[in-house]
């Protein structure tokens, strides 16, 4: 079986849940850590993270507080929600947010593996662009690609 | 607070809890799958493997048609936290939503649900909840004359208005499922806020036009 490089942070307050999925990721080569709250989530992710798939819905911090944290925070960490709750209206403010894309229970395993994988692309790339722009002087657009800055004045900060 | 908001939102939570446990059926058996790939023919012999593999797969198909409910579901709860009046509503979404809910009570009248597809989404001004229970009579006319009709919904427009084509494709009541929705007074209805038609689709056929709009009348 064949390692992947992708640092995955699962975080959901349903544990049987959250340490199943854990357990298949790891079955199929990926490194996939638990946090079963927002405050655990945001001190997890200060470790090398790449993608976090997270609940909307949890007692204290709900999914968008944390969402808003990561992308204040840790801007390249890719998030993809996962979520029993929700309709288009969070969908909507999940995206508006930062988020990279919206999912709901149950999955396929294989959907959202699709979906890490094409997050954590995406996140190399965003990553090279940056650099390039950086590298021509260009520190202002460096920065929006890095921060998505028009997302950030969302949802009451 | 009124009782239709009531009923959204503890059908919403209820369908939030429901997806979890859906969740964890999935993971669970989806993990047990993966378990019995990897023992291969070493801890259980090939048939033995061969039927887990079967029942795991029943069970994920099982959770999938979960799922497709609690979409359902989670729609009327949408619908039904909406103020009265507001709209719009995609009617494609509302015939397959109503196709998924009815479908035990279908089948125990022995009516086939199903709804067709559409090439783009047609929006109707009136509530959701309006919607359904308009299909839910046109059910109920059908069944009032024994049922055994398949019934195929497809959200579309006649002229210019916005509805659901209603199609009686097969079935050994079909006859009578057409004479029942055939000049059916019960659907002339108007209501507060909006008003459901039942007429032939275009010429005499098995299809009929259910008919859905916004008026300014006080209704029945």
């Amino acid at each position: 079986m064949t390692k992947e490089d992708i640092k995955i942070l699962l975080v959901d307050d349903e544990k049987q849940f959250v340490d199943t999925l854990s357990e298949r990721l790891a079955m199929r080569g990926f490194e996939a850590r638990v946090a079963y709250d927002g405050p655990e989530a945001l001190k997890a992710v200060d470790q090398p993270t790449d993608v976090i798939v997270l609940d909307l819905r949890m007692p204290g911090m709900d999914g968008f507080e944390v969402l808003r944290n990561v992308k204040k925070s840790n801007p390249l960490v890719q998030v993809i929600i996962l979520t029993g709750h929700g309709g288009d209206a969070e969908e909507q403010t999940a995206y508006r947010m930062g988020a990279y894309n919206f999912l709901r229970k149950p999955m396929d395993i294989d959907e959202l593996l699709n979906s890490i994988r094409m997050a954590y692309r995406d996140k190399l790339e965003n990553a090279m662009v940056a650099v390039s722009l950086a590298e021509g002087g260009d520190f202002d657009s460096a920065r929006d690609v890095l921060n998505e800055k028009d997302v950030l004045e969302e949802h009451g900060k | 607070m009124n009782e239709s908001q009531c009923m959204a939102r503890l059908l919403a939570s209820a369908v939030h809890d429901m997806r979890n446990v859906l969740a964890v059926i999935r993971e669970s058996a989806g993990l047990a799958q993966d378990l019995a790939s990897l023992a291969g023919g070493k801890a259980m012999p090939a048939q033995g493997a061969e039927r887990l593999s079967t029942a795991l797969g029943e069970v994920q198909r099982s959770v999938i048609q979960g799922a497709a409910l609690s979409e359902a579901m989670d729609y009327m709860a949408q619908a039904g936290g909406m103020e009265s009046g507001v709209g719009p509503c995609d009617l494609a979404r509302v015939s397959r939503s109503f196709c998924l809910l009815a479908a035990r009570q279908a089948r125990a009248a022995q009516i086939h649900l199903s709804s067709g597809a559409t090439e783009e989404p047609v929006w109707a001004n009136v509530p959701p909840l309006a919607v359904l229970r308009s299909l839910l009579e046109v059910f109920d006319l059908c069944a009032s004359v024994g049922g055994q009709v398949d019934l195929r919904l497809t959200a579309g427009r006649r002229q210019k208005e916005e509805g659901i084509i209603i199609e009686a494709t097969e079935g050994a009541n079909r006859e009578m499922a057409l004479a029942a929705m055939t000049g059916s007074p019960m659907l002339n209805g108007i209501r507060p806020g909006w008003r459901a038609v039942l007429m032939p689709w275009r010429d005499a056929g098995p299809r009929f036009f259910l008919s859905i709009s916004a008026c300014d009348t006080e209704g029945e």
